[in-house]
């Protein structure tokens, strides 16, 4: 399959859909490695967007690029606890081994390494995101072992598993962590109760609903029993805001 | 219940709006975008209790009559998208999703996973929007809020993933078994992320009101200097602030809670999180994308040793102008590490200051390098000698 096929075929399973940009740009990227100008190109005239606006886009965040930046991409997550955990150095051994600058494809194209902001694993760290799957826990060793592993061009599935194990470390759980509700329960309690949202008041409730419609209704009625209706989707009631 | 994101509106307000607001289609969306650094606990709330947000996004979409729901989840965390999936499945297949939930005709609802791609300002609901509709993350003007013109301007209620948690809780226990957990203004419970010095880090459930001091001696941290609380864009305090609660009565979080102890250096960490803003500054609004830098390099010059008193009243001034005149929260925070820490921290910036009143920020000797490699000179005449000068 080419590649314009395989563009194709992402495009056509998120319906041609513009709103849906995001998932086919990053499908796209998982399957050719990067967004190249012909791939913009292909994708802006399949969802009917100008191709600025597709180019717009791809430009914006960090995990999509329009350059190549090889077949493995290192993230050293750069946060203040992974700097203090020594992340710096071992980045800079990753990148002396392999010859390299941080931010710079190597020569044959293989690998960049690089930093990124904290990926949310700051209490297993230092970690990586190796295209863009997390890798917990950095040391020596395994940076070593990751230079093996990039230069012999191993599949990143083949690689230790226990590198990806990311641990839940619950130290402590309350009510959200610990209580143990069979799925559809707590759906089952509100369609027997009819639904009436707890409200307790803040202090920004005011100047937060002034902003509603600038205000010119006044408060929105609260929720009562009477006024929800059985089955919800089926009958909102007209807004007495419009 | 208030939000756990760190704004903290009241949630039952927020579906209360959406579900008076006009409008064809309502959409609930879950924000797991957890950018703030320091902050993990999403990632252990949806690998632990999925079922439990995706239920209170289901019992959201039933109060607000809403058909569709998106969890927006960073790319971060990208191998979580297929076991998301995988139980989304099997809530389809339980009738728990779909059409006729729970054999309640008319009751649709049906969520999809939406992966972000590396913005932390996609957490801030209306860039959150925008990406989710395949544009750039900049957030939008507000108001019009997400409540009533959300995702396609639709009706959207936004809500973090420890909100709908919480919300499937109280929809199963009800809302006076949910305040008997926290304090009077603040019920029920907040997960914290501690990283940092300590021996256990990891993750934290407390009820609300629970001590600073107390965090501290549960997980193990000694001889603490500071700690971050909320991230960056959050609060630091010192040992003598250990006796405040986290509650939004004193200080309100949306869970980061990063410690340091003493051998760090508070100048260093202060230094990554100006980094950070100045990285993840959108670009879309002047004094965010311009005071950000302008941030960083002041910081990069006060490393460099260059720095004076004159520099730390420039960062105050800077401050000043992206707390009126930045477009979202991003620029009305990113100063927050400087200004919290040169209150509480003084020293850790003045014994790196020049005492001189103003200092430029490059080496003058170093710049006449060039010229003496040219000359061929070395001797003491072709060296500026500030010392000298300034005698």
């Amino acid at each position: 399959m080419n590649n314009s096929d395989a563009i194709n075929d992402v495009l056509s399973r998120h319906g041609n859909n513009g709103t849906r940009l995001m998932q086919i740009l990053r499908e796209t990227q998982e399957g050719l490695g990067w967004l190249s100008p012909e791939t913009l190109s292909i994708i802006a005239a399949g969802i009917g967007w100008p191709r600025a606006k597709v180019e717009g886009t791809a430009g914006f965040y960090t995990f999509f690029h329009t350059k190549p930046m090889g077949k493995y991409r290192v993230l050293w997550s750069d946060n203040i606890t992974d700097r203090m955990l020594g992340n710096i150095e071992l980045m800079q051994a990753m990148c002396k081994a392999l010859w390299l600058e941080p931010g710079r494809i190597s020569e044959d194209g293989l690998v960049s390494v690089h930093t990124t902001s904290c990926t949310g694993m700051c209490d297993q760290g230092p970690a990586v995101l190796v295209n863009y799957r997390a890798i917990t826990r950095m040391t020596m060793e395994r940076v070593a072992e990751m230079v093996d592993l990039i230069r012999s061009k191993t599949p990143l599935d083949d690689w230790p598993a226990e590198w990806f194990v990311v641990e839940n470390n619950i130290r402590r759980a309350d009510m959200l962590l610990s209580y143990h509700l069979s799925p559809g329960d707590a759906l089952r309690a509100s369609l027997a109760r009819g639904a009436e949202p707890d409200i307790e008041t803040a202090s920004n409730e005011r100047s937060w609903r002034e902003a509603l419609h600038a205000g010119d209704a006044g408060r929105a009625p609260r929720l009562t029993k009477s006024s929800v209706p059985a089955c919800a989707a089926a009958a909102v009631p007209a807004s007495p805001l419009a | 219940m208030r939000g756990r994101g760190g704004a903290g509106f009241t949630t039952g307000l927020k579906w209360e709006a959406c579900r008076n607001a006009p409008g064809k289609t309502r959409y609930v969306i879950c924000n797991a975008d957890e950018g703030e650094p320091g902050t993990f606990k999403d990632r252990v709330l949806l690998t632990r209790q999925p079922d439990l947000v995706f239920e209170g996004m289901t019992v959201a979409a039933y109060v607000t009559g809403a058909s569709k729901g998106y969890v927006y989840l960073r790319g971060e965390y990208r191998y979580l998208l297929e076991p998301l999936n995988a139980v989304l499945a099997r809530r389809r297949q339980d009738n728990l999703l779909g059409k006729g939930i729970l054999g309640r005709s008319g009751f649709d609802f049906e969520i999809e996973v939406h992966m972000g791609a590396g913005a932390y300002i996609c957490g801030e609901e209306s860039a959150l929007i925008e990406s989710l509709e395949g544009k750039r993350g900049v957030p939008r003007n507000r108001p019009p809020f997400p409540v009533t013109n959300g995702f396609l301007n639709q009706p959207t209620v936004v809500n973090n993933v420890e909100t709908l948690a919480a919300a499937a809780l109280i929809a199963a226990k009800g809302g006076d078994w949910f305040k008997s957990f926290g304090t009077a203004k603040s019920s029920g419970t907040k997960i914290l992320s501690i990283s940092g010095d300590c021996e256990r880090p990891g993750i934290y459930e407390y009820p609300f009101g629970v001590t600073v001091r107390q965090v501290l001696e549960e997980c193990g941290a000694k001889a603490t200097q500071a700690v971050q609380i909320s991230g960056p864009s959050g609060i630091c305090i010192g040992p003598d602030e250990f006796d405040r609660r986290i509650a939004f009565e004193d200080i309100p979080t949306a869970g980061s809670f990063m410690i340091f102890d003493i051998r760090r250096d508070i100048f260093e960490v202060v230094r990554n999180f100006i980094n950070f803003f100045a990285h993840e500054s959108c670009g879309f609004c002047t004094p965010c994308r311009v005071g950000t830098t302008l941030l960083k390099n002041m910081m990069e010059k006060i490393a460099a040793g260059h720095g004076t008193r004159y520099d730390l009243d420039e960062i105050y001034k800077l401050n000043r102008v992206m707390q009126s005149a930045a477009h979202c929260g991003l620029g009305h925070t990113a100063g927050n590490p400087l200004v919290h820490t040169l209150e509480k921290f003084r020293p850790a910036y003045e014994r790196r200051l020049k005492s001189l009143e103003f200092e430029p920020a490059f080496d003058l000797d170093a710049a006449l390098s060039q010229a003496r490699q040219m000359t061929r000179r070395d001797d003491s005449a072709a060296h500026f000698d500030s010392a000298q000068e300034n005698a």
